[in-house]
């Protein structure tokens, strides 16, 4: 029996070879400017960005079990109010990140606090909503201030070191990528994290035990925010230019199907779920540019890429939700135990 | 008076779509975030038979019917079917990845300009005291939105699908034991939502014209009308529809165009902030 062999070997692999592990990939992410590309370095920041997002949307679907369609929104939050900060306040760039996730942390609050007082599903229909409201406010600030072309900032400077190549962006955000990669894996580990799992698992039995489920589900949703809206920070200064059409719904569908590809409520999926997501449209045009000159062939999914993209994102969601609920976390779990087993561990 | 015509006409609309929420909310416990994209995916099926295949109209209604059959098939048998004792959460994000799927399949297959839809008789406007001004096709839309629910009315009480559908909402295992192929129901459930909510976008595209965003600007904010009856009220779909027709055609008059996108959606947040099981709704039993 499998169950039983289970049992006997240890769950989680030996602690030399987890640190080999975290040491082999950090080495690898700060050695990668010397082996990228400006462009191609810029490819990876914008993933992290992005990775970012997906770990806070984690925190609330993958852990507490909650479906929010607001990444877009917060994400949107957290940019204008990097762009008034900076625009309109003059504030400093690390002051003003702190700003953001404080922004997003209290729009997380205003919706999640009515709406999740009944039940989760109904986070679902508040996020939709958050969404169409924020973008029509923020639009109609954005025509009411600076115009159509949106808002242009300073470039950041972060006590005294100025930001204005892509390697020290690169660096930047893979320090508040790890950041939040540590944060998350601690808050999971902790008696905070134990809480959301159980109440994802039975509402029921967490609420016998005592645990105030409306209360923690808010606090999942409010952390996420914060997050997310840090993330838009730094997303705005990163590209420099915030305008309202950069978040549609399609982004927040795009973050979901990141975690959903990368596994349920795990840190490390939900970063791999993110670069497959945002690396997939350059693999296309990369896959593109190497076929043979069908041209008619090409240049239907040239001119169509947009609705391609809804229909991969939308088919690999319910392909990974049918066929492998655990997403490529699960997949590398079971490579991982076989690669172990091949070298006699 | 052209405010209690406008809000007649929308809230007809409105409360179709909401009906289909509430309908799949009710047979199979599932939000089913690709109303806004059945909607469309169906009004363009039948521009397809109606219009660019000139076909007439029993043929075109009936192949829109079976089409639609087709389609619940495939999403339930293919799908739900497999994601069967899922908790909530992974059948909604399905939902969610079912529309982003349609919207693409779409947007692809029917372009994005909006066009008009064959007519089955010329349109004429009628002049009411006090300005108001309406439409032959919107009497008919109010007429059949009524038709619909008259007929609804007596399909959930009266025939043993309907029946049978009840019984499998209140209790699918139960219902199964009882000897009712709860899989015929679900694929009945959807057939009927799918078939709803599409009939809402046609009249939608014979009121103004079929355009690709309306699975978006009617389906999707239909929720909102079942927010404010009660997610799982049928009883309350058509005072929702009638209150937040009435907010979104006030709205328009009080702050302009751009309000029409999101007014149903501030209601939403409002229903939420101050009755968050709607006007209808039944407290949830297990509130933990």
């Amino acid at each position: 029996m499998t169950t039983t062999t289970e049992i006997d070997r240890p769950r989680t692999p030996p602690r030399a070879i987890g640190l080999a592990k975290t040491g082999l990939v950090l080495a690898a992410a700060l050695a990668l400017p010397l082996m990228l590309q400006r462009y191609q370095l810029g490819l990876v920041s914008n993933a992290m960005i992005l990775a970012l997002g997906a770990i806070a949307l984690n925190v609330v679907m993958g852990l507490a079990g909650l479906v929010s369609a607001g990444n877009a929104a917060l994400f949107a939050v957290g940019a204008y109010g990097a762009a008034t900060c900076a625009v309109f306040l003059g504030l400093p760039f690390p002051l003003t990140l702190l700003v953001c996730a404080a922004l997003g942390a209290l729009v997380g609050l205003l919706v999640g606090l009515p709406a999740l007082r009944v039940r989760g599903i109904y986070l679902a229909i508040a996020t939709l909503a958050l969404h169409y409201v924020v973008i029509f406010v923020l639009s109609r600030y954005q025509a009411g201030t600076v115009g159509p072309m949106g808002f242009v900032l300073p470039k950041a400077n972060l006590f005294g070191f100025v930001l204005n190549e892509e390697w020290k962006w690169y660096y930047l955000i893979l320090v508040s990528l790890v950041l939040c990669f540590v944060a998350v894996n601690n808050i999971k580990a902790s008696r905070i994290g134990r809480a959301w799992m159980l109440l994802r698992d039975s509402p029921i039995a967490a609420a016998s035990q005592g645990i105030a489920v409306s209360r923690y589900k808010l606090l999942a949703f409010v952390f996420s925010s914060a997050i997310i809206g840090f993330s838009g920070g730094l997303h705005a200064y990163y590209h420099s230019n915030v305008y309202i059409e950069a978040f549609p719904l399609e982004l927040a569908i795009q973050v979901i199907a990141m975690i959903v590809i990368g596994g349920w409520g795990s840190t490390g999926g939900a970063i791999a779920g993110a670069f497959f997501i945002s690396l997939l449209p350059t693999a296309l045009s990369l896959l593109l540019s190497v076929l043979p000159r069908n041209a008619a062939a090409t240049e239907f999914l040239a001119r169509n890429v947009g609705d391609v993209q809804l229909i991969v994102y939308g088919g690999l969601i319910i392909g990974f939700l049918v066929l492998e609920p655990d997403g490529l976390a699960g997949l590398w779990k079971r490579w991982e135990k076989r690669l172990l087993r091949g070298l006699g561990t | 008076m052209d405010i209690l015509v406008g809000t007649l006409l929308l809230a007809s609309m409105y409360a179709l779509v909401a009906f289909a929420w509430v309908l799949m909310f009710k047979t199979t416990g599932i939000l089913n975030l690709a109303t806004g994209a059945h909607l469309a995916i169906g009004a363009y099926l039948f521009d397809t038979f109606a219009t660019r295949w000139e076909l007439p109209w029993a043929i075109t209604i009936a192949g829109w019917l079976v089409s639609g059959l087709a389609i619940a098939w495939v999403t339930q048998m293919g799908l739900f079917r497999r994601l069967a004792g899922q908790p909530e959460f992974v059948l909604v994000i399905a939902t969610l990845g079912l529309a982003s799927l349609l919207k693409g399949v779409q947007s692809l297959t029917w372009g994005t300009d909006s066009r008009l839809i064959r007519e089955p008789f010329r349109d004429e406007f009628y002049f009411l005291p006090g300005d108001a001004v309406i439409s032959a096709y919107g009497i008919a839309t109010i007429g059949v939105a009524v038709v619909v629910f008259v007929a609804s009315g007596i399909f959930f009480s009266r025939t043993k699908i309907g029946v049978e559908m009840r019984v499998t909402a209140e209790h699918a295992i139960l219902a199964a034991q009882s000897g009712i192929r709860v899989d015929r129901i679900y694929i009945i459930g959807w057939w009927i939502a799918f078939s709803i909510a599409s009939l809402a976008g046609i009249l939608y595209a014979y009121n103004t014209a079929l355009s690709p965003n309306m699975g978006d600007a009617l389906g999707l904010r239909g929720i909102a009308p079942a927010l404010v009856g009660g997610l799982d009220s049928i009883r309350g779909v058509i005072p929702g529809a009638l209150i937040v027709a009435f907010a979104e055609v006030v709205g328009v008059r009080l702050l302009g165009g751009q309000m029409q996108d999101v007014t149903a959606w501030i209601v939403i947040l409002a229903v939420l902030l101050i009755k968050p099981n709607g006007l209808f709704g039944s407290a949830s039993v297990n509130r933990v």
